[in-house]
């Protein structure tokens, strides 16, 4: 069965770090979006959806971590796979962000075989149960 | 609505991390199944089930990466959660834990909270999958 791209969305106020991250998630083979700002991620989110979200904590007009509440107290996004990538990295801020619905958090300074390893994990773990409620339903379904 | 207690098998020979690992997955609400080998832990699965597993690596009867990745093969068992604990924290052990099927890989010494706070989210995100294939199936169905 082929794989269909995923929507990563990035959601990173620096460059630089958001090229890195958006090389590790191999834009070959995924749809790759990305927004600066929290209320750039919303306007993405609305238009192109997505299907995992990497999310900065520092962000202009905020901390990343509201709009990750917002998310999972919404209805369309609430499973939507995030993971917190931040410099904030006490274990209490860790917890926090845990939380606070993020299904992954990584501090930085990171590395980029862990952050890639992360995200297919989180991928795998969408697909695996999209597939076996598909299947599931197939069996329904006859 | 109510949580059902959760099936939680922890694979752990020290009994003193194993002591500390029980503690924070709440015995007193969820059913926490131990085990000290991975060949215990096959048979705990096989009789009892799981929920979710929290999984050492350096066990007196192999590398607990072996049971995971038999696991990610056995399709009873392809979508458990699987957290790793263990004391190998270099990026490309995580990054192999990781390939090999964990959804999470958390290094020793560690935090009792932030194993709490990852523990409660993969079993969120494992929940919130699960519910939101059965309302699929629901729409499907009628």
């Amino acid at each position: 069965m082929t794989e269909l791209p995923f929507r990563i969305l990035v959601v990173e106020d620096e460059a630089l770090v958001r090229d890195v991250i958006q090389s590790a998630c191999d834009g070959g083979k995924n749809h790759i979006y990305s927004a600066g700002t929290i209320e750039e991620a919303e306007k993405v989110l609305k238009r192109n959806g997505a299907d995992l979200l990497i999310l900065d904590r520092m962000l202009p007009d905020g901390d990343g971590l509201q709009l990750c509440t917002k998310l999972r107290n919404g209805h369309e996004h609430r499973s939507l796979p995030v993971l917190v990538l931040s410099g904030k990295s006490d274990t209490s801020e860790r917890v926090l962000g845990l939380r606070l619905g993020a299904d992954d958090y990584l501090a930085k300074p990171f590395d980029i075989a862990e952050l890639r390893a992360r995200v297919d994990s989180l991928m795998r773990r969408s697909r695996d149960l999209s597939q076996s409620s598909y299947i599931k339903r197939r069996l329904w379904r006859y | 609505m109510t949580a059902l207690p959760r099936r939680i098998l922890i694979v752990e020979d020290d009994l003193t991390v194993r002591d500390l690992v029980r503690d924070v997955c709440d015995p007193d609400k969820n059913h926490v199944h131990l085990a000290g080998t991975i060949a215990e832990a096959r048979k705990s699965l096989e009789l009892k089930g799981a929920d979710i597993l929290i999984l050492d690596r350096g066990l007196p009867d192999g590398d607990g990466l072996a049971l995971c990745s038999e696991l990610r093969n056995t399709p009873a068992f392809a979508a458990l959660p699987i957290l790793v604990l263990t004391g190998k924290g270099s990026t490309q052990e995580k990054v192999l834990g990781l390939n090999l099927g964990a959804d999470d890989y958390l290094v020793k010494p560690f935090a009792v909270e932030e194993l709490k706070a990852r523990v409660e989210s993969l079993m969120r995100r494992a929940e919130t999958l699960s519910k939101s294939s059965y309302i699929k199936r629901r729409l499907w169905r009628y």
